[in-house]
């Protein structure tokens, strides 16, 4: 019974103007979101994002936090179905509802009112139901709707599973306690629930924090077997609040930097070490950033786009380190850096395309020993192919630069040949654990599956280059060239297979989304590509390399 | 290539043929077409489905041929390096790997069996392996069966371009002569001569959401309710239930309700005695200084009363049988200390306790969740049509319906209308190409001197052709293939991922019985196949069946689909991936590289970095 007012009471709407407040106590609060516990902080993360595309919110007068403002949301202290909050990211749904074409955030209001909404979601999960293809429109459209009820949820609170049961695994909301709880048991919990929820409306940080940190402790006390340890959910809060994949893009790009003078001016030592430090504390947060995701969901960190993302760029730094070490040229830390700083970059960009969310594994990724050696070695290989990607940008600009001298520089082309060979194996070793695997959950070898055929085709192309080598079909100049147009055939076989294609049985990593940074990127590198061809053609270079090989015959 | 070698090569590996086998021009060759090709595949089967770019690439004649010549290409380099050396062991060790790869996957290709069954929990064993490839399955009489291919992959059939398939042993030419995707399969009603039961078309409409829904029901035990998920409509026959009170017996009767006036909808309301009153409470005209009114809704009947004249006292509800009391009224309703109490004077938050109490026929509880969106229409002896309504939001009502007269439902605007009924009728299946259509299909002809006959057959149907003298039974479906094992499913179970709908894994448990005798119960969940038989040889070299989980049915957890696999190359497929992988790691490893001492001895010299890139490239 009181609790039925409680929650009449959360419904009322009163705005203060409040004092800053902090979330750390109220963030640790452990809910049951998605198919796995989490802090609330998380929650509250995750689902800003997914309504509005960014972690927190402008509004006139304030810049809403995600605690924040799903708090507000829970307790209706704001009139957010008026606010722009909810993302439309795809231009021409927004023209075809006939909002503001200038505009990609929504209130919730607008968009239950464009009627043609819901008509065109309904068409798009009629399609899905029956097996068709559906139009990119109305998978946005669906998407849309999807924000729309998610928005619903929290608004009236049916998302709050922060309670544990006392049997069975489904967590309970507050409304729901005096299901499985006596009042005497389930008392404290409320009390502690109005009180900091009076806090929160008044401004009083104190009592806001204390009443959640013993909201806590009272909820654990429900089922304390069920409940995370207090020591996982203060790891995810805080692998949430230090953000260290931009830590490690921060430190690379000075690293970068550093280096790069370092390698223009061979007596600047100090650059030198100042950009291998920042490398170094660059790659500690990044593995530690993998590391900390690993610990908290318990598997390999290679499960969705974002995952791959973060472990490819890892992988490369981690290899221009080793080949660093073995060959002593910064030259790998200069290919290396950039690419996983544009790795890291697209991420923070693409966040609607590539969530950070860590969510429960399709029953297919089940098996942690098949996901550790096919999908790490496999996305090691695209690591490896992205620095040989990026090693052959260095390779066209020295020859951008001057032809004659590239062209002699055999160390170089010796150097990048030792990359491709890593990827060689390290592709063709994973394409065919991929086809082990696949006899284990699927039940065959080979299917031409797309994403099978493209990590074939990826193959096949480099392997054709290294074969087109040995038949002077080229020489060092175009194995550069072609580490960097093959590594196309990756990206199509990473990326475009799940987000352009679309289809086959690797569906659990499709998405949408990031296309325009891809095209562009591929137009940008075939017209540098071109540039360097153009320049090695004037400068009679491949004539020296002749030449050399000649001599050699000759000797 | 082996321009190192000593002693001149002999005769027949300067044969011009050997020497276009063994060529790297060649291999050049195969492997541009192949990636070529793989990437049209993949463009196909993006843009129409795998079945295409089976048909056209990874399947075709073709690109086996083109996979046999890779084969000899690969064997014709490895001998065109005899006597071979120490260092050609990555090269060799690579290319044979290939090559054994290759010739596992012909065996399996060729010799291999792979399908589906979906079993079913109680169901008798089954060996029928679900194929994929479909076919038309014809039958004259019970005992014989005709099983003709019948894919669309390029060209479909027309009128005009029909496509022959059999001719029975009757005199029957059948052809094919149309194909959709888009199938629609509707159950119609037509006029019975003899039995028959009363049926009624059924529109559903919504302006709102631009959507019209029509059905045929039958007021028989199986085909009387068309279910929206919503909503349900039911056909029965009789007339709807008079809902006129007075026939329960009234009870003592007490209930308290909050009553908030910020939110007119979220009374809550607590029965102490007997049952639940019905009565609506609504706060109003609370301003400052003015504790506002009471408005008690009753079964239609609204009476006002004024808070302050009547808190704490008991007053009648006139024309009720109940008595009102005011037991409390907060201005600024808040729980503190788990007990109600008001924080200010000013009227943020106003809210009310009352409770009434009376000698009265409780009200039909209306719980909010469990009511459910339905209509029963009803039928008489005469056809004349009633109904029962109920709606989450107005409860349950009854009335009379009329032939082409909406009814509105209160489900948001839907509108249902009976326009057509019959009172004798019987159902048959009517497909035909639809914008919406859930299922494929093929248009057959049947043909015998003057008669045709022409039918759409959806995928997975049997249909019986009205042919003379007999009719004939017609199927499209999926090709069957014998095994030498039959399979019973003997448990499913779904786990869940916490709090969620969403699947976590599935587990079959199979009892599995070989032709022999031979018997085993196995389970198999993802990434986990049983093997049938299960010895480590077989297993190993392919030999066995291999069962995996493949799908499920959400709505039925006592139906599973598992994977079948027989593939007698697999043990080769296996050498040959670890022989690659050793191959090319020997390649790029393993082999000594001086270039590598002397460049990290900071040996640069420019003749000698000619001299390395040389060495480097030669395999």
């Amino acid at each position: 019974m009181i609790f039925r007012i409680l929650i009449v009471l959360l419904l009322s709407t009163i705005a203060l103007k409040a004092e800053p407040l902090d979330f750390n106590q109220w963030g640790l609060v452990a809910i049951q979101d998605g198919g796995r516990r989490k802090p609330i902080d998380t929650f509250a993360k995750e689902t800003v994002l997914r309504l509005s595309g960014r972690t927190t919110y402008q509004s006139d007068n304030k810049t809403w936090t995600s605690n924040d403002l799903i708090l507000s949301m829970l307790l209706e202290t704001h009139d957010w179905k008026k606010e722009p909050l909810i993302l439309v990211g795809y231009k021409p749904l927004v023209e075809q509802l006939g909002l503001d074409g200038t505009r990609k955030r929504f209130s919730f209001e607008e968009l239950t009112k464009a009627q043609t909404l819901l008509t065109l979601a309904q068409q798009a999960r009629d399609l899905e139901k029956s097996g068709k293809d559906v139009p990119r429109s109305l998978k946005e459209a669906e998407s849309v709707v999807s924000r729309l009820e998610l928005f619903n949820k929290v608004a009236e609170g049916s998302v709050l599973a922060i309670a544990p049961p006392a049997t069975g695994s489904h967590w309970l909301m507050p409304t729901e306690l005096s299901d499985s709880y006596s009042e005497a048991s389930f008392k404290p919990v409320t009390d502690h629930l109005s009180a900091l929820a009076e806090a929160y409306v008044h401004g009083d940080n104190f009592n806001f924090n204390l009443h959640s940190s013993q909201l806590r402790q009272t909820l654990r006390q429900l089922n304390p077997q069920l409940y995370p340890s207090e020591r996982m959910l203060k790891l995810e809060y805080f692998y949430n609040h230090v953000s260290p994949f931009d830590w490690a893009a921060t430190l690379y790009g000075i690293a970068l930097v550093c280096l790069w003078i370092a390698n223009a001016t061979p007596t600047a030592r100090a650059s030198l070490f100042a950009g291998l430090f920042c490398a170094i504390a660059g790659v500690l947060f990044h593995g530690g950033g993998i590391a900390l995701r690993c610990v908290i969901a318990g598997r390999p960190p290679v499960t969705n786009m974002f995952e791959s993302v973060v472990w490819v760029s890892f992988g490369v730094v981690m290899f221009g380190f080793a080949f660093f070490l073995r060959y002593r040229t910064v030259t790998y830390l200069l290919a290396a850096l950039p690419v996983s700083l544009v790795c890291l970059f697209l991420l923070r960009q693409l966040p609607v395309a590539m969530p950070e969310n860590i969510d429960p594994l399709v029953p297919v990724l089940r098996s942690n020993f098949w996901l550790t050696t096919h999908v790490l070695t496999i996305t090691l290989s695209y690591a490896a192919f992205a620095l040989a990607m990026g090693f052959g940008h260095i390779v066209l600009y020295r020859f951008i630069k001057n032809p004659t001298a590239a062209a002699s520089n055999a160390t170089l082309h010796f150097w990048l040949y030792r990359i491709l060979q890593l990827g060689v194996l390290l592709l063709a070793a994973g394409t065919i654990l991929g086809g082990v695997w696949a006899n284990y959950s699927w039940g065959r070898f080979w299917g031409w599956d797309p994403k099978e055929t493209w990590a074939l085709i990826a193959l096949l192309c480099y392997i054709f280059v290294l074969h087109g080598r040995l038949a002077g079909w080229w020489d060092q100049f175009g194995l550069a060239v072609s580490s960097v147009i093959c590594f196309c055939a990756v990206m199509m076989t990473w990326y475009g297979v799940n987000f352009v294609l679309g289809k086959g049985l690797h569906s659990y990593g499709f998405g949408i989304g990031g296309e325009k940074y891809v095209a562009s990127f591929v137009v940008l590198d075939l017209a540098y590509v071109a540039l360097a061809c153009i320049r090695y053609r004037k400068s009679h270079a491949s004539e020296l390399l002749l030449q050399a090989e000649g001599r050699e015959v000759s000797a | 290539m082996t321009s190192n070698s000593d002693s001149p090569a002999p005769a027949w590996q300067q044969n011009a043929i050997f020497q276009f086998f063994a060529s790297l021009r060649l291999a050049m060759l195969l492997l541009g077409v192949l990636i070529v090709a793989s990437i049209a595949g993949t463009i196909y089967e993006s843009s129409f489905d795998a079945k295409v770019a089976r048909a056209y690439i990874y399947g075709a004649q073709w690109f086996n041929v083109w996979l046999l010549l890779l084969a000899l290409n690969l064997i014709g380099s490895a001998l065109s390096r005899m006597p071979w050396k120490k260092h050609h062991t990555g090269f060799l060790l690579t290319h044979l790997g290939i090559i054994i790869l290759l010739i596992g996957s012909f065996i399996g290709h060729t010799w291999g069996i792979e399908g589906t069954m979906t079993l079913f929990k109680g169901e008798p064993p089954t060996n029928l392996l679900i194929v994929d490839e479909r076919v038309l399955q014809i039958s004259e009489d019970e005992k014989t069966a005709q099983v003709v291919p019948l894919e669309f992959i390029n060209r479909k059939p027309s009128p005009e371009n029909p496509r022959p398939l059999a001719t029975t042993a009757s005199g029957w030419n059948i052809q094919a002569i149309g194909y959709s995707s888009s199938l629609e399969v509707k159950m119609e009603a037509q006029a019975a001569e003899k039995d028959g039961v009363p049926a009624a078309h059924v529109t559903l409409s919504t302006a709102m959401m631009g959507q019209k829904l029509d059905q045929w029901l039958f007021a028989d035990e199986s085909h009387d309710t068309f279910d929206l998920g919503l909503a349900s409509i039911s056909f029965k026959k009789g007339t709807a239930p008079n809902l006129t009170p007075g026939t329960a017996e009234a009870v003592d009767i007490e209930e308290s309700i909050f009553s908030f006036a910020n939110s007119p909808a979220d009374q809550v309301a607590k029965t102490l005695k007997g049952g639940s009153t019905g009565a609506k409470i609504k706060l109003a005209d609370v301003t400052q200084g003015n504790d506002g009114k009471l408005i008690v809704q009753l079964h239609g009947n609204e009476q006002t009363f004024d808070v302050v004249t009547n808190l704490g006292k008991t007053v009648p509800v006139p024309n009720s049988p109940y008595e009102l009391a005011i037991d409390q009224y907060w201005p600024d309703f808040r729980i503190k200390d788990g007990k109600p109490m008001s924080l200010t004077n000013e009227p943020n938050n106003p809210c009310v306790l009352v409770t009434l109490r009376g000698h009265a026929v409780p009200a039909a509880t209306q719980s909010e969740g469990n009511a459910k969106n339905a209509v029963t229409i009803f039928t008489d002896d005469k056809g004349a049509m009633t109904y029962q309504l109920s709606s989450r939001k107005n409860g349950v009502s009854t009335g009379k319906l009329e032939l082409g007269k909406p009814l509105t439902t209160g489900w948001a605007d839907w509108q249902l209308l009976v326009d057509q009924t019959l009172s004798r009728a019987e159902q048959h299946f009517v497909a035909r190409p639809a914008t919406n259509g859930k299922s494929e299909g093929v248009l057959i002809r049947a043909i015998h001197a003057d008669k045709t006959i022409e039918q759409w057959m959806p995928l997975g149907w049997q249909i019986s052709l009205p042919t003379q003298p007999k009719p004939m039974l017609v199927g499209y479906g999926l090709k069957q293939h014998p095994l030498p094992i039959s399979l019973a499913l003997t448990n499913f179970e779904v786990e869940r991922n916490e709090g969620t709908d969403s699947p976590a894994g599935f587990k079959s448990t199979v009892q599995i019985t070989g032709i022999n005798g031979d018997s085993a119960t196995g389970q198999c969940w993802m990434n986990h196949p049983i093997s049938f038989p299960d010895s480590w040889l077989n297993t190993f070299s392919g030999l066995t069946y291999k069962i995996s989980q493949a799908s499920w049915n959400p709505e039925n957890l006592s139906q599973s689909s598992v994977q079948i696999l027989r593939d007698p190359g697999w043990g080769l497929k296996w050498i040959g991936s670890l022989v690659i992988v050793a191959g090319i790691f020997s390649l790029f490893y393993l082999r000594p590289l001086p270039t590598d001492v002397e460049l990290a001895n900071g040996a640069r010299t420019e003749a000698k970095a000619a001299n390395t890139k040389r060495q480097t490239v030669e395999v």
